[in-house]
C-alpha cells in the first residue's frame, strides 16, 4: 500500500512540477502580488475611510451621564451600537472585542453620574467629602482596527465626555449661591470629573496601524494562492477522467483512498511551500525593497494548523469543480474566475473593514474570508492555535462538504458515463 | 462457444436510468479460456457499456458476469491482476515519460519494486519502445502511444486482457506490430476481448465473433461459422459506365437480391440465404446484356466480415 501511495504521490508531484503554467499561477504570480500590493497599498493602509464600526455599550450608569453617551454614539452614523440585554463582565468584554465580535466597546462604570456630580461639587467648594477620584469610562478595542480609525474614535469619545462633563459644571455652577466666576473651581488642583479615555493600544509593542497593508496582503494573497491550485487540480483530474486514466486505475488494485491521496498529498506540500515563501517574502525580502515587515504576531506556530486547514479546503473545493467540470478548459476557466470572486468577497483584494456592512455579512459565505480572520487573528490579535479554533474548523468543515460533493458526484460521473 | 465459459456472461442487463431501452439486453455470452474473442458491433451498440460491465466499471442491471471463478463485483478480481484494460482513450499521463508511465501504473497494479522492474523492460520489449523509454508521451507519435497505452495493460500479466478499439488512428506499422505482439500473448495463453470497428482486423485476429446491435447479441461463432451460418453470397462487378436507376431497379428485382449498391461503375449485389439452387450471376449478366454496358471485371464469392455486418446492421448511420 505504501508503494502504491509513493507512486501516486511521485507521478502528481512530477505532473505539477512539469506544468510551468501551473507553477508561474502557484508561485510566482502571488509572490508578485504581494509585492505590488503590500507595497502599492501601505500609505492606503494609514489612510481614514468612512465606514461604520460595531460598539458595545455596556451602561452600568443609571443617570445622565450614561444616557448621553448613549445618545451620542447612537445618534453617530458612523456605529452600530449593540447594547447587551444583561451586563456582561469585564473579562468577557476584553476577550469578545479581542475576539473581534465587536470593533469597539465602551464601558460606563456604576454611579458615573453621581461620581461626577460629586467631583463638580469638590470643584466648586473645595469640601472633602465630594473628594472623588475622576470617574473612569473605559474604551476596549479590537486590535485589528486600524490605528488611524482608533485614534478617530477615541478622540470622538474623549470630545463627548468632555461635553458632558461641561454640562454637568455648568449645572452645578448655576446651583452655587453667588455669582459664576466668583469661586476658585478647585484651586490650582483642577481635579477632573472624567479620567481621559486612553488608547489601550500605545504601549503595544508596535505603534504601527493594524494590520499593515503587509499583514493585510501577505496572507490574502497567499490565500488566493493556495486556491489557485484548483486550476492544475481540477484540470489534471478532469484530463484523467477524459482520456481514460481513471477509468484505468479504477480496474487496478489500487484502492480509492491511495489515488484520492495520492493526490491530496503533493498538492498539500505545495500549498505549505506557497504560504512559507510568501511568510518568508513578508518578512525579509518586503523591508529590503522599503516596505514594512510582516509582523508574525505573539504566537506563529498557529500559523501552522491554520495552514494546514485552509490547504485541506482549497483541495477540498478543486476536487469538487473538477467533479462538475465537462471538460479541462471548463475546470480551469471556472476554478480561476470562482476563485477570484471567492477571494474579492474574503476581503482579499478590499479589506473587509471597508466594506459597507451588507458586504461584510457576506463575506462568511467565502472560505478565503475564514482563512484571511485566522492569519489576522495571529498577526494583529496575537491569536495562538486556541484563538483561530473557529476559523481552522469552517476551513475543514468547507474542505470537508467539498471532498464529500466531489467524490459522490466523481463516483456519478464515473458509473453514468 | 459455450464450453469452458473463462468470462461467462448470464443474463445481462444494463438499463441507464436516463434512458427508456436498455442499453445491453439479456446477453447471454462464454469466452472460453485462451479465445480471442472480438465484439463487433456499430456505435450506440452497446459494446462499451458490455465492456464496462465485464471490467467492473458499471454494476449490471440483472444478470451476472464472472471471470474465472469470481464475480467481476468482487474486488478479489482486481487485487489478484486476473484482469487488464486497454482503453480506447489514450490513458496515459502525457508529461510523464514512457518509463514513468508504467512505474505508476505497474505500481498501482500493486507490483513490488522487483518485479515491476522486471515486467517495464518485458513490456517495453513487446511493444518496441525500449529506445524510447525516456522520452516525454507528449512528444510521442500517435502508434508509439497506442503502444505504450497496450504495455501499461500487460504490466501484470494480466489473464484476461479487454482491448477496446486498440489501433484508432495509427500507421500500419504499428498496427502490424500490435496485432503480432497480441497474437504472441493470445498463444501464450492470454484471453482477449477485442473491439474494432475494423472488421479485417477481427477477421485476422478474432477465433470467436460476437456482433452486437441496440443491446443484444445478434451473432456470435468462428468466422466460418458466422459466414457459413448466414450463407452469405456477393456479386461485385465494374462496367465502363455507371448502370442506370432502371437496370439498378430490374437487377434488384432479381430473385434472392437482398441489397445491391451501385456508385459510379462499381456495382456490390448481396445475395440471399436460400439462393443455393439458383444461377443469380447468369440472372444478373442477362439483365446487363444489350444495355450497351460492358464488364470490365467481375468477382463472386462468400462476403467478408464486413460485408456481414453490414447485412446484419444495416447501413443506417449511427449516432
Amino acid at each position: 500500500m505504501f508503494n502504491m501511495l509513493k507512486a501516486a504521490v511521485i507521478k502528481e508531484t512530477r505532473i505539477i512540477f512539469r506544468d510551468k503554467e501551473a507553477l508561474a499561477i502557484l508561485f510566482i504570480l502571488p509572490a508578485a502580488f504581494v509585492l505590488i500590493m503590500s507595497l502599492a497599498l501601505q500609505d492606503a493602509f494609514r489612510e481614514q475611510a468612512g465606514i461604520k464600526f460595531s460598539m458595545l455599550i455596556v451602561n452600568k450608569d443609571k443617570g445622565e451621564v450614561g444616557k448621553s453617551l448613549v445618545e451620542a454614539f447612537t445618534e453617530s452614523h458612523y456605529f452600530d451600537v449593540i447594547i447587551p440585554e444583561s451586563i456582561p463582565d469585564t473579562e468577557t468584554i476584553a476577550r469578545e472585542t479581542n475576539d473581534g465580535k465587536y470593533q469597539f466597546a465602551l464601558v460606563i462604570p456604576e454611579k458615573a453620574t453621581s461620581g461626577a456630580a460629586n467631583n463638580s461639587r469638590y470643584l466648586f467648594t473645595g469640601l472633602k467629602k465630594y473628594k472623588k477620584t475622576p470617574v473612569e469610562i473605559k474604551l476596549y478595542v479590537d486590535p485589528a482596527i486600524r490605528g488611524d480609525h482608533r485614534s478617530v474614535i477615541l478622540a470622538t469619545l474623549n470630545k463627548s465626555i468632555k461635553e458632558i462633563e461641561n454640562t454637568i459644571l455648568v449645572k452645578a455652577i448655576s446651583k452655587m449661591p453667588g455669582a459664576p466666576g466668583t469661586v476658585d473651581p478647585g484651586g490650582n488642583k483642577k481635579p477632573k470629573l472624567f479620567s481621559e479615555v486612553l488608547d489601550p493600544f500605545k504601549n503595544r509593542i508596535s505603534d504601527k496601524p493594524s494590520p499593515t497593508s503587509v499583514q493585510q496582503n501577505a496572507p490574502g494573497w497567499g490565500l488566493l494562492a493556495m486556491f489557485f491550485l484548483v486550476i492544475p487540480l481540477a484540470g489534471t483530474l478532469v484530463r484523467e477522467r477524459d482520456e481514460g486514466s481513471l477509468l484505468r486505475l479504477q480496474t487496478m488494485a489500487a484502492p480509492v483512498s491511495i489515488l484520492l491521496a495520492g493526490k491530496i498529498v503533493p498538492y498539500f506540500v505545495v500549498n505549505q511551500i506557497q504560504i512559507g515563501l510568501i511568510l518568508l517574502e513578508g518578512v525579509y525580502l518586503l523591508p529590503l525593497l522599503g516596505g514594512e515587515k510582516l509582523e508574525l504576531g505573539l504566537h506563529p506556530e498557529a500559523i501552522i494548523p491554520l495552514s494546514f486547514a485552509i490547504s485541506f479546503a482549497a483541495i477540498g473545493y478543486g476536487l469538487m469543480v473538477a467533479a462538475f467540470c465537462r471538460t479541462a478548459e471548463q475546470a480551469t476557466s471556472f476554478g480561476a474566475t470562482s476563485i477570484l470572486i471567492l477571494g474579492a468577497l474574503g476581503g482579499i483584494m478590499v479589506p473587509k473593514i471597508v466594506m459597507p456592512p451588507l458586504m461584510q455579512d457576506i463575506t462568511v459565505f467565502s472560505p478565503m474570508s475564514w482563512g484571511l480572520d485566522g492569519f489576522l487573528a495571529i498577526f494583529v490579535r496575537g491569536a495562538d492555535v486556541s484563538g483561530i479554533i473557529l476559523e481552522v474548523g469552517v476551513m475543514l468543515a468547507f474542505g470537508f462538504i467539498c471532498l464529500t460533493i466531489g467524490i459522490v458526484r466523481f463516483k456519478y460521473k464515473l458509473t453514468h458515463a | 462457444m459455450e464450453d469452458k465459459a473463462f468470462v461467462a456472461i448470464r443474463k445481462v442487463s444494463k438499463l441507464y436510468s436516463n434512458n427508456k431501452l436498455p442499453a445491453v439486453d439479456g446477453i447471454d455470452l462464454s469466452i472460453r479460456q485462451g479465445s480471442f474473442f472480438g465484439l463487433l458491433g456499430p456505435n450506440g451498440a452497446g459494446k462499451t457499456t458490455l465492456l464496462s460491465m465485464i471490467c467492473g466499471l458499471l454494476a449490471p442491471t440483472s444478470g451476472s458476469i464472472s471471470i474465472g471463478p469470481d464475480s467481476v463485483n468482487n474486488r478479489k478480481i482486481r487485487n489478484n491482476g486476473l484482469l487488464g484494460l486497454v482503453p480506447q482513450e489514450l490513458a496515459l499521463y502525457p508529461t510523464l515519460t514512457a518509463g514513468e508511465n508504467l512505474a505508476f501504473f505497474g505500481a498501482m497494479q500493486g507490483l513490488s519494486s522487483a518485479v515491476l522492474k522486471n515486467r517495464i523492460k518485458a513490456c517495453l520489449e513487446i511493444t518496441k519502445l525500449d529506445a524510447r523509454v525516456n522520452d516525454k508521451v507528449e512528444n510521442y507519435s500517435g502508434g508509439l502511444k497506442r503502444r505504450l497505452n497496450l504495455a501499461i495493460g500487460l504490466l501484470h500479466e494480466p489473464k484476461l486482457l479487454v482491448l477496446d478499439e486498440p489501433t484508432v488512428g495509427i500507421d500500419p506499422q504499428s498496427r502490424n506490430l500490435i496485432f503480432a505482439s497480441l497474437r504472441q500473448l493470445n498463444n501464450e495463453g492470454m484471453t482477449l476481448i477485442y473491439t474494432t470497428h475494423y472488421m479485417e482486423e477481427a477477421e485476422q485476429l478474432c477465433d470467436d465473433i460476437a456482433i452486437i446491435d441496440s443491446g443484444k447479441i445478434i451473432a456470435k461463432g468462428t468466422l466460418d461459422e458466422l459466414l457459413h451460418d448466414n450463407q452469405c453470397q456477393s456479386i461485385l462487378f465494374r462496367t465502363n459506365n455507371p448502370l442506370s436507376s432502371a437496370l439498378i431497379e430490374k437487377i434488384a428485382a432479381l430473385p434472392f437480391i437482398t441489397k445491391i449498391t451501385s456508385a459510379n461503375s462499381k456495382t456490390e449485389i448481396l445475395i440471399g440465404n436460400d439462393s443455393s439452387n439458383s444461377n443469380i450471376l447468369a440472372d444478373v449478366l442477362e439483365s446487363i446484356k444489350n444495355t450497351g454496358l460492358d464488364i470490365t471485371s467481375l468477382t463472386m464469392g462468400a462476403t467478408n466480415l464486413e460485408q456481414l455486418f453490414l447485412q446484419l446492421t444495416g447501413t443506417q448511420l449511427r449516432d
